[in-house]
């Protein structure tokens, strides 16, 4: 009877996690059993390196993005500036015959951007979507202006080896580098613990002795720098940027972490693996769904439905925020 | 809180036999896909990106790809390109709908077609409906798949109409001064997209210019956006004889050469000439001598058997021995009466979507012997053929 | 006179999953009497009264309301039968008037073919407020003009009507001045007295319950366990005997201090040179290590803006805050320099609801424990422990929630804090609002032994008796300004006080 009990509040506690992980869980045994009849597998090398290469700008944005949804913030600047970063690197790639001048070019940018985003939300108490909003505009103006002075909506990198990019090996290794310093970052130094303190209650961590400002300013450094990372992964593959690189991937950052049950406002539920398992999650629906003979305008439904199942289960109805 | 969990339980239940649901349809679906079939889908499955979702010219193209590969043997199956020919999104696509039994593509967007045949080094690919200046283009920065040229996969592409834009122009050209008009207004994509419309763009200027057609402004680039109506109060607009629309323009220009007639911004005379096709009733009816929209170029659904006959024949070893891979205009359903319109309506599969009322049967293409009858077959295709 | 019986209460049991509220409890309420509740937090006193008026329901047990069946679905069906609640927390609705919160739910009562008249109800409410006794809140102002203390006047407004037969007050008086709870007792009074209506109260406050109760029940873990009359109540042990019933032992003699020396260093621990800020102007202040200085007034007085700047929580319009010769401009500033601030509203700002008790705890310390960058964990867990095992916080275990802790251990938890961060100042504004007498002692206790450790505390405070009990120094002040000073003697009573707060 005890231990019922106790079981029952632990599935209480970790109402959120069970869903989460649940959802992929679920997924990965739905898309291990099903396929076969189809004579498809997604257990084969081809069908799981193409999972890394659909799965690795996703995970790489959403880990990093972390840090800034565990203050409650959103940044939805992401798109436009994976968008601006991969067309610098591309065009200083063709110009300097190395990729290393794009690459700090781009940090150097992100760094910029990253620190007016955090900054403007604190400094003048607006929304900490404003300022992201304000970069998704002028990024996105930026990069049209460029390709319209390029004569092309693609451009491509010509006579470098980008094979690095396309190893799934690099990949995995890339991605569980990330993780481990993100989540480093994240549980066991200041970073992480005033971020999600913040999040969960700012003026308490304020009193506590948190420089708000700093912090925040910090968090988006941090997930800036992840963006560079991504952009670097998301423009290798193909060699190419064009003027709808990065479309939607605010979104899909998003998305991700919701699917991975991250609270939308912030605070101490915030965890590395939300985004993980996440996009993954994200990741494993899109490849498995044509598996198992679901047309692709079809695949957006199914989507959309196990979000739905994923959202009403964390959901807190009590505390009246959606997924908390 | 007890209902609170009811709801919750409820809720997940509706959502997990939607789930359910969706996923027997689509299983269904494709079991009855096969069962249709019969005796086909040994061959492997040939996979179609289209730049298409939905519309006549797509429900068309699909039915007739199907039709035709149950012919020969092989499953068909759609996945949709990236929205704006982003390379990336385009591989994408392709890489998640890739199941072991393709054996073909067929690429109707031409972003990233160099990543995708390396992606797939053993898969034939052809090109359908895009000119592929990724591939072809003289400007570097636009051919960045000029590599696939040398790769003996690729076996080349029916462009969508005339591949060379001076072309596109002359015919235009020919049919304005043949109305006897004196006044034109030009509307068209932005060249960075579609190169090959600002080249015709140009061209159009200058041979009405020369044959002293006036065209009051220039030509005016749309950002694939509907023209604004404020289009018309420029200048001498006011009393056009017809706009040319170099672009979607039974969806870019004409409800808004509709709404400024109806404002009294535009003469009642103002034609439009154009390109496009939709199914809407009252648009079909406004097509002809004596509606707005007097001339209309489409390319048949029939196109699509090009890529088709070619990647069977590449699959299966026989080429042709005169095949050499190119790319090579189409011809294309030319509308400008009442006739020509009732007729692609009854007659051919872009209006009933039965593969019986094909204008290229798989037999026509079995008869065919050499890549020069291939090609003249296509380039053939009229309306009049149709009457 | 044998009073009335209205509700009577028969076996009513309650329970939250595995934790027990209420056993078997028994209890009749009867017309034109002020009954009072008292117990410590998680005594059930809160949960019988708020089944009562709709905002819960028993596990068990039944309920009669004036001889019948009792059973109410929400709170808005009790209040319509006449049961009305006003609740600890706030409970008004922002952006709107006044006239519209008292009205709520009522509009109709003012609406002409569906168009509500706003004069009408403006003018109703206005009498409404004159009536209370509450003039000086105008009906058409939008609620977000008054403070907390202004709307809960207005709640009580709204709750209270002629239809009203049963009023709960929950720990109202908390949120309340000296001028908001005279307005309160007088309308408790005049509902027992002149209406014969039932005045259910519930506080932590012993005096104003021994002053304005006929009758008092004492709640123990969910049970009833002492019920004293009128005569009762004001025998001379009446402290000491409800003290006894409410912990379930002798919690001895000790409360407050017993000392009367009030000897410090002469180390100055912290300076406050011409502070202006708003209305406060040139306040000047010197708190020395092993000092206590209390604070008191009224609630609007300044003090509690006081406390803030001297954590560098305000901006200033002039004057400094010196701690060690150095100006504290930020709260980590301060932090650094060793000062503990305790926000008087603890669950919006000295915690982090939603986050655990470990958490919490060890925030402030983080800088200290990082080595390098790291944190480790077993660090973290041995200073929450530490602090955990010192204060005797009830709780399963460090990474507990501090939003599932009861009041008293939540306040446990912000002083622990700065305990782990061994503040050599602390600064506390209301330390002891709605804690319990167990708590509260052990509080007293924790305040003296860190006199003793020559830690400087400003104590800032609305109860007089722990100013008294506490302070070596008391400073008053009154419309912002400081009225007068007074050194720790046992002679000193709270009517001499008094005077100089109003």
């Amino acid at each position: 009877m005890k231990e019922k009990k106790s079981f029952g509040k632990w599935l209480k506690e970790h109402k959120m996690d069970i869903a989460a992980y649940g959802g992929l869980v679920i997924c990965i045994i739905i898309f291990s059993i099903v396929p076969p009849m189809f004579g498809e597998s997604i257990w084969t090398a081809e069908k799981l390196a193409n999972l890394m290469s659909n799965v690795i700008v996703l995970a790489l944005l959403s880990v990093g993005a972390v840090f800034v949804y565990s203050l409650g913030n959103m940044d939805i600047s992401v798109g436009g500036q994976v968008r601006v970063y991969a067309l610098l690197m591309v065009l200083f790639a063709n110009m300097t015959g190395s990729l290393l001048p794009g690459i700090l070019i781009s940090l150097l940018i992100a760094v910029v951007v990253a620190i007016i985003n955090g900054a403007a939300g604190q400094l003048l108490r607006i929304h900490s979507i404003i300022p992201s909003l304000v970069f998704m505009m002028v990024l996105g103006g930026i990069s049209s202006i460029a390709y319209n002075k390029i004569g092309s909506r693609n451009i491509s990198i010509t006579g470098m080896d980008l094979g690095f990019f396309k190893s799934p090996i690099a990949m995995v290794v890339v991605l569980v580098a990330e993780v481990v310093v993100i989540s480093y970052l994240f549980y066991f130094t200041k970073f992480g613990k005033n971020a999600r303190a913040i999040g969960a209650n700012p003026i308490a961590a304020e009193q506590s002795g948190i420089n708000l400002l700093k912090y925040k300013v910090i968090c988006y450094v941090i997930f800036g720098i992840t963006v560079v990372i991504a952009s670097m992964f998301k423009m290798g593959y193909t060699g190419a940027a064009s003027d709808s690189t990065g479309t939607g991937f605010e979104m899909d950052v998003m998305v991700a972490l919701i699917l991975g049950g991250m609270p939308l406002s912030g605070g101490m539920r915030s965890k590395v693996s939300c985004a993980i398992v996440g996009s993954f999650t994200y990741s494993i629906l899109a490849i498995g769904l044509p598996l198992i003979g679901v047309p692709t305008n079809t695949t957006f439904f199914v989507k959309a439905l196990v979000f739905i199942a994923v959202v009403l289960i964390t959901c807190r109805k009590k505390d009246g925020v959606l997924p908390r | 809180m007890k209902k609170n969990v009811l709801k919750k339980v409820l809720a997940l239940v509706f959502v997990l036999a939607l789930a359910v649901g969706t996923l027997a349809g689509c299983e269904k679906k494709t079991d009855g896909g096969s069962t249709d079939g019969g005796s086909a889908a040994n061959g492997g499955t040939i996979m179609w990106l289209s730049n298409l979702s939905s519309g006549p010219q797509y429900e068309a193209q699909k039915a007739y790809a199907e039709y035709l590969c149950d012919q020969m043997g092989y499953d068909f199956k759609v996945v949709y390109g990236d929205s704006q020919n982003d390379p990336d999104g385009n591989l994408q696509a392709v890489k998640n709908g890739m199941t072991s039994d393709v054996v073909g593509l067929i690429l109707s967007q031409d972003g990233g077609v160099a990543n995708i045949m390396e992606e797939y080094p053993d898969l034939w690919v052809v090109g359908h409906n895009s000119d592929f200046n990724s591939i072809y283009s003289d400007i570097p920065q636009v051919a960045t798949s000029a590599s696939v040229k040398d790769n003996e996969k690729w076996l080349g592409t029916l462009a969508d109409g005339h591949i060379d834009g001076n072309d596109t122009a002359q015919q235009m050209f020919d049919y304005i001064k043949a109305q006897g008009w004196k006044s034109v207004g030009i509307v068209s994509f932005p060249g960075f997209a579609y190169p090959n419309l600002q080249v015709a763009s140009a061209k159009l200027v200058e041979l009405c210019e020369a044959a002293g057609i006036q065209v009051p402004g220039g030509a005016v680039e749309i950002m694939f956006q509907p023209l604004e109506e404020s289009y018309f109060q420029e200048a001498g607009r006011g009393d056009l004889d017809a706009v040319v629309g170099l672009c979607a323009g039974t969806s870019f220009v004409y409800p808004t050469l509709l709404q400024a007639k109806a404002d009294g911004l535009c003469a009642e005379k103002t034609k439009l000439v154009t390109s496009g096709f939709d199914s809407d009733p009252s648009l079909i009816a406004d097509v002809g001598e004596n509606g707005t929209i007097a001339y209309l170029s489409i390319s048949p659904n029939e196109d699509i058997a090009y890529g088709l006959t070619l990647l069977d024949l590449a699959i299966k070893g026989e080429l042709y021995d005169d095949f050499v891979s190119e790319r090579i205009d189409a011809a294309e359903y030319v509308i400008d009466s009442a006739d020509d319109i009732n007729a692609v309506m009854e007659m051919t599969m872009m209006g009933t979507v039965d593969p019986e009322d094909a204008q290229i049967s798989y037999e026509d293409l079995q008869a065919i012997t050499s890549f020069a009858d291939l090609q003249a077959l296509f380039l053939g295709v009229s309306v009049d053929d149709i009457k | 006179m044998e009073r009335e019986t209205i509700i009577e209460v028969k076996n009513m049991h309650k329970a939250f999953g595995p934790t027990i509220a209420l056993k078997d409890v028994n209890i009749t309420f009867k017309k034109g009497e002020i009954r009072g509740l008292i117990g410590e937090n998680g005594s059930g006193k809160s949960t019988v009264t708020s089944i009562i008026a709709g905002m819960q329901h028993a596990t068990s047990g039944e309920m009669f309301y004036k001889g019948k069946a009792w059973k109410p679905h929400s709170m808005v069906e009790a209040q319509k039968a006449g049961i009305s609640m006003i609740l600890q927390e706030a409970n008004t609705i922002s952006h709107v008037t006044v006239a519209q919160n008292i009205f709520a739910g009522r509009e109709k009562e003012f609406s002409k073919c569906g168009v509500i008249s706003m004069r009408k109800m403006n003018k109703a409410a206005d009498e409404l407020l004159q009536k209370f006794g509450v003039g000086h809140i105008k009906a058409s102002a939008p609620i977000d003009i008054y403070n907390f203390e202004d709307r809960k006047l207005i709640e009580i407004v709204r709750c209270v009507s002629d239809e009203t037969e049963v009023l709960v007050v929950d720990e109202t008086t908390t949120a309340l001045s000296h001028e908001g709870r005279k307005i309160l007792y007088k309308l408790i009074h005049k509902l027992s007295e002149e209406d014969n209506k039932c005045v259910i109260f519930i506080s932590h406050d012993m005096d104003e319950i021994l002053e304005h109760c006929d009758v008092l029940t004492v709640l123990r873990d969910g049970d009833i366990v002492g019920e004293l009359s009128g005569e009762e109540m004001h025998a001379s042990d009446a402290v000491k005997k409800i003290r006894y019933l409410m912990v379930g032992r002798e919690i001895g003699e000790k409360y407050y201090r017993e000392d009367y020396d009030t000897s410090h260093s002469d180390e100055v621990a912290l300076e406050l040179e011409d502070i202006s800020i708003g209305n406060i102007k040139h306040f000047n202040l010197k708190l020395h290590k092993g000092e206590i200085i209390g604070m008191g007034g009224l609630s609007g007085c300044g003090m509690h803006e006081i406390g803030r700047v001297c954590y560098g929580l305000e901006k200033l319009a002039g004057g400094r805050v010196l701690r060690n010769g150095v100006e504290i401009k930020t709260p980590l500033q301060a932090i650094e320099s060793g000062i503990g601030y305790i926000s008087k509203n603890r669950d919006s700002e000295a915690l982090i609801l939603n986050a655990s008790i470990k958490e919490n705890i060890v925030l402030p310390s983080l800088t200290h424990l990082s080595h390098g960058t790291f944190i480790n964990p077993k660090d973290e867990a041995k200073m929450a422990n530490n602090e955990i095992e010192k204060f005797r916080i009830k709780c399963n275990n460090s990474r507990q929630w501090v939003s599932t802790l009861s009041g008293g251990n939540k306040q446990k938890v912000s002083f622990a804090k700065w305990m782990a961060k061994d503040s050599d100042v602390i600064i506390m504004d209301c330390p002891t609002r709605g804690v319990d007498i167990g708590v509260k002692q052990s509080m007293y206790s924790l305040i003296e032994y860190l006199k003793e450790q020559g830690k400087a505390i400003l104590m800032i405070s609305e109860e007089l008796s722990e100013l008294i009990g506490m302070a070596d120094k008391m400073v008053i002040m009154k419309d912002f300004e400081v009225t007068k000073e007074f050194m720790r003697s046992p002679e000193l009573k709270q009517t001499d006080i008094i005077e100089y707060m109003i």
